[in-house]
């Protein structure tokens, strides 16, 4: 029998927006690693989605496993067969327990041991019969959060699942799941063909469903909205929110797109106030390649269009629209400094008390951090204000209503209140960067309280113990770091990262070497993240990280200068003279000898004293290293003129020597010369086949 | 024309429709709830493993969310039409359908949404999986498979789904405020409700005695511990139910701090819990 395709659908009852990605991000690679798992070829595994299902779709299968013959080891042999070479009970023991009887036991060699074996012959069973055990080991494997029950059974999913279509090939494939057994039908869309439909392979389905207006594949459903967008309002060069156009088409299951338009008295209101509204009722706010809102904005439908529909949306939306005027209306009417009483009623963490509390934490933090960067009074003062005010419209009615509008409105209401442009503009960007890629505060008072608060978050609850495993992402604190460190660098902000955290560890009164050490590895670790996210080797990451870790300016700086120096073809010139030095000290230690006094007058070769002239002629080449100075490339540079006469060294001195008092000066001068690259790098950790091809 | 479909039309067809599908019809609590889950009929027919479908209308009271009669939509009392069923039906998210062509809303002409929405109400320790049912956009219904109550598992789960009364005859009347919707066809919801929408609001943001209200609520508190001592399970319920409206008075004021609130709520959980607890022991009891 030939291959075949195999599909499968899980039909539920409405699922959360969220669903589709969370099984292609989960549940797909589970599957094909068990396809693998239970000796499956296959070809093309395609994944597909709406609100009503999952779709599973995966070409050529094989009709069968693979056999297989496994070599299985059992005891030692004396302890299984007698001195006449008859079995003893451990050896029964064996074969019983692999179904099998003693004759077929056999002597093998196994780790210098002779011991008693079994070849195990399995042969492949036929697709269709695993294919259930599959499925459901599949979903078993992964987590379903919040998952629910629904009639009785113990099988948790994200909604309840009512139809389950499984074919492969030209054949139904029996498999359950929780209780529902699985058939050749399908159904169309809800509303526009609720019919149930038979499918007669898995092609045949992808014509069959489409037909009955279930647009299955939400990457589809993506691009034909937009192309509708431009159909229906005939704006060319529009820009959308892609994330929540996502959202959106993962809602439905055939998307029908109205043009709406905004009654003019909106256009008055700040326009993230406007999109925020929009985009809370599942429509599209439309933006101009200039950001500008434009008038018409998308309600997106699911197989039903027409004005009774669309009016009727544009009043929701009026009603929601009054809702927040009111709300600015009466937010208003307070001061915006008084919204700090508010915060006392937010929690923020269990641990570390309400929101009001932790501004207060961002005011020391503020008064820790300000003497580090250069500050004049008018920016000090403005940071100042930006940190104390950044959480306060966190209380206001508008944010509590809008959570998605927090800095927004922020800045909105400091700007009515009279606070100052800079003020105003870093309470909204104090939040910035909120996502990888997004834009970096524009002015040094924002970037300055960014940091003050990314900092209060990473120490608060990386302190409360909190462990972050693998990809995942609770809290945003991985994307809180990768902004700060991305602040950090794009201004330059030169400051000693361990020397903060302890004074941070200390306000909020909980200060251990051991929290200080998990906070910079969280930080350093982002740090190597993002650097082999821009395609930095291993080798150069770990030489630099080696020797700086305090202040992320010096890091980003250096590891720019290694790229670049050795972009140029000269990295070997810095490490062979490195490594050599560096292998020889090696050597020295491991023989217990550490050279500790260095004297010029116990110089002898010609070649020794020429290195040590070399040597202290170049020492002041550390000065390019100064924190004003920072010219790294330049160090570099001068490493790299090294190489001649280090290699002249080694090829006229004998540095282990006979004569202790001789070699441990030579090992001593040579010490010094590795305390000098060391200032840089560790370059020993770059391999040379790294830089080979350079 | 169509005749105009009343307040009164809309409750009684939603309710015949459910009773047509099995539904007891049950009344309003004399109680004030925030929701018609704490009705008994639900909050102890979604325990235990017996059959249990019912219908009725509960008169929700949120002292919070009163606007003394001047937001068109905001009310201090709304009306929500509850409905559990136990098991859930296999069809149950068509049948759901179904009841709105009963009301004149053509199902196949409307853009009908379930959007995530999962409900929790702490004070009762109960929480369940579902839905905020949209319709052209417009809220109109929470959908929700129970999972918990009183902190116990469901099993089987029951399926609640309520109706906002008000927003659907906003909506099939195509009234902008509530107070303008016929309740029959002579008298306008207004004319009935926005008085007393009033004074609730007035006394629930500005008259309500924080300091009576916090002697009220211990008061009462011991009185439901006592009876439930006792094995008097009914009337400690409805004083659990008083504590829940006392606490909603309470956070309408502002009067109660964050880190009390939580102290509160537990309280309250507690007692609802020991009140589950009650009902099941009492039915295992009788089997």
């Amino acid at each position: 029998m030939k291959k075949q395709d195999i599909l499968i659908e899980i039909g539920c009852e409405d699922l959360p927006f969220w669903a589709g990605e969370y099984f292609r991000e989960q549940w797909v690679p589970v599957f094909t690693s068990l396809l693998v798992e239970y000796r499956l070829d296959h070809g093309e595994v395609n994944f597909f989605y709406t609100i009503r299902r999952i779709i599973l779709y995966i070409k050529d299968i094989s009709p069968k496993q693979k056999d297989i013959t496994t070599e299985i080891y059992g005891p030692p042999i004396e302890m299984s067969l007698d001195k006449n070479g008859n079995f003893k009970q451990a050896a029964y023991k064996f074969a019983n327990s692999h179904n099998m009887s003693v004759e077929n036991l056999l002597v093998k060699e196994r780790k210098g041991k002779k011991v008693l074996a079994l070849i195990k012959y399995e042969k492949g069973k036929q697709t269709s019969e695993i294919f259930g055990d599959i499925l459901e080991e599949s979903i078993r494997r992964i987590e379903i959060p919040r998952g629910m029950k629904w009639d009785g059974g113990n099988f948790k999913f994200l909604r309840p699942i009512r139809w389950i279509t499984a074919l492969y090939g030209k054949k139904d494939i029996k498999i359950s799941l929780a209780g529902i057994k699985s058939t050749k039908f399908s159904y169309g869309h809800r509303t526009l063909a609720p019919c149930r439909f038979k499918v007669s392979n898995p092609s045949d389905y992808m014509d069959k469903v489409i037909k009955r207006f279930v647009m299955f594949d939400p990457d589809i459903r993506f691009e034909f909205v937009k192309a509708e967008i431009s159909r229906k309002t005939g704006i060319k060069n529009f820009i959308l929110d892609e994330k929540h156009l996502k959202k959106v088409v993962s809602l439905l299951e055939y998307p029908v797109i109205e043009v709406c338009r905004l009654k003019e008295e909106y256009l008055e209101i700040p326009q993230e106030i406007v999109s925020a509204v929009i985009t809370k009722l599942n429509g599209i706010p439309l933006l101009d390649k200039n950001g500008h809102l434009n008038r018409n904005y998308i309600a997106v439908f699911d197989g039903v269009g027409g004005d009774e529909i669309k009016n009727n949306y544009q009043d929701v939306l009026y009603a929601k629209m009054e809702d927040a005027l009111f709300f600015i209306k009466m937010d208003l009417r307070t001061d915006f400094a008084g919204y700090i009483n508010g915060l006392k009623n937010i929690i923020y963490h269990p641990k570390w008390g309400s929101m009001y509390e932790r501004v207060e934490r961002f005011k020391k933090i503020y008064s820790i951090m300000n003497n580090y960067f250069d500050l004049s009074d008018e920016e000090k003062g403005n940071i100042y204000t930006i940190i104390s005010l950044c959480k306060n419209d966190l209380s206001t009615l508008m944010v509590t209503e809008f959570p998605a509008l927090e800095g927004v409105i922020g800045r909105i209401y400091a700007e009515k209140n009279g606070y100052n442009s800079i003020i105003a503009s870093g309470i909204e960007q104090h939040y910035w960067p909120r996502y990888s890629g997004d834009a970096l505060p524009r002015t040094k008072e924002s970037a300055v309280s960014s940091i003050i608060v990314r900092l209060e978050t990473i120490c608060g609850f990386l302190l409360d113990n909190m462990e972050i495993k693998g990809s995942g992402d609770p809290y945003g604190l991985k994307r809180t770091t990768n902004g700060l460190i991305e602040i950090i660098w794009d201004r330059k902000l030169n400051f000693p990262l361990r020397e903060v955290i302890r004074k941070i560890l200390e306000v909020f009164g909980s200060y251990s070497s051991e929290g200080e050490d998990r906070i910079m590895d969280f930080i350093l670790q982002r740090i190597d993240n993002l650097f082999a996210g821009e395609g930095i080797s291993p080798g150069i990451r770990k030489a630099v990280m080696a020797v700086d870790g305090e202040n992320l300016v010096i890091l980003r700086e250096k590891i720019d200068a290694i790229e670049n120096f050795f972009k140029t073809g000269s990295a070997k010139n810095i490490l062979v003279p490195f490594i050599r030095v560096a292998n020889i000290l090696k050597q020295a230690k491991e023989k217990g000898v550490s050279p500790e006094t260095f004297e010029e007058s116990m110089l002898v070769e010609k070649t020794e004293r020429e290195l040590y002239h070399f040597y202290r002629e170049n020492l002041k080449i550390s000065e390019l290293l100064d924190n004003k100075t920072r010219d790294y490339v330049g160090f570099l540079r001068q490493l790299s003129k090294w190489r001649e006469i280090i290699d002249r060294f080694f090829d006229d001195v004998l540095v282990m020597c006979e004569n202790e008092n001789l070699r441990n000066n030579r090992l001593a001068l040579l010490k010094k010369i590795n305390n000098l690259f060391l200032l840089f790098a560790d370059f020993s950790l770059i391999p040379i086949v790294e830089v080979e091809d350079a | 024309m169509k005749k105009t479909m009343t307040f009164q039309d809309v409750w009684r067809k939603l309710e015949d429709y459910w009773m047509k599908k099995g539904c007891l019809l049950w009344h309003p609590y004399n109680v004030e709830v925030g929701a018609g889950t704490l009705n008994p009929a639900t909050f102890f027919g979604i325990l235990g493993e017996k059959k249990w479908n019912v219908v009725y209308l509960e008169p929700s009271v949120r002292p919070a969310d009163g606007r003394y009669g001047e937001n068109p939509v905001r009310l201090y009392q709304h009306h929500q039409i509850q409905v559990i069923m136990k098991p859930p039906p296999l069809k149950i998210q068509d049948i759901y359908l179904e009841s709105l062509k009963v009301i004149g809303i053509d199902t196949s002409q409307h853009d009908i949404r379930f959007i995530e929405d999962n409900w929790e109400a702490p004070t009762l320790g109960a929480w369940g999986v579902g839905w905020e049912v949209w319709l052209d956009g417009l809220e109109i219904t929470q959908f929700t498979y129970m999972q918990q109550a009183g902190g116990i598992d469901l099993s089987p789960p029951s399926v609640e789904i309520t109706y906002g009364l008000d927003r659907l005859v906003n909506f099939i009347q195509k009234k902008k405020s509530v107070y303008e919707l016929q309740w029959n066809k002579n008298v306008l919801y207004g004319e009935i409700q926005k008085d007393r929408e009033r004074d609730y609001s007035i006394y629930s943001f500005d008259k309500a005695e924080s300091s009576s209200l916090f002697e009220i609520f211990d008061r009462f508190e011991k009185e439901a511990e006592k009876l439930l001592i006792e094995n008097v399970l009914y009337p400690a319920y409805d004083y659990v139910l008083k504590l829940s409206h006392i606490f909603n008075l309470l956070d309408a004021r502002k009067a109660i701090s964050v880190s009390e609130r939580v102290r509160y709520i537990s309280r309250i959980r507690k007692l609802a819990r020991i009140c589950a607890e009650l009902y099941l022991n009492r039915k295992k009891e009788v089997q």
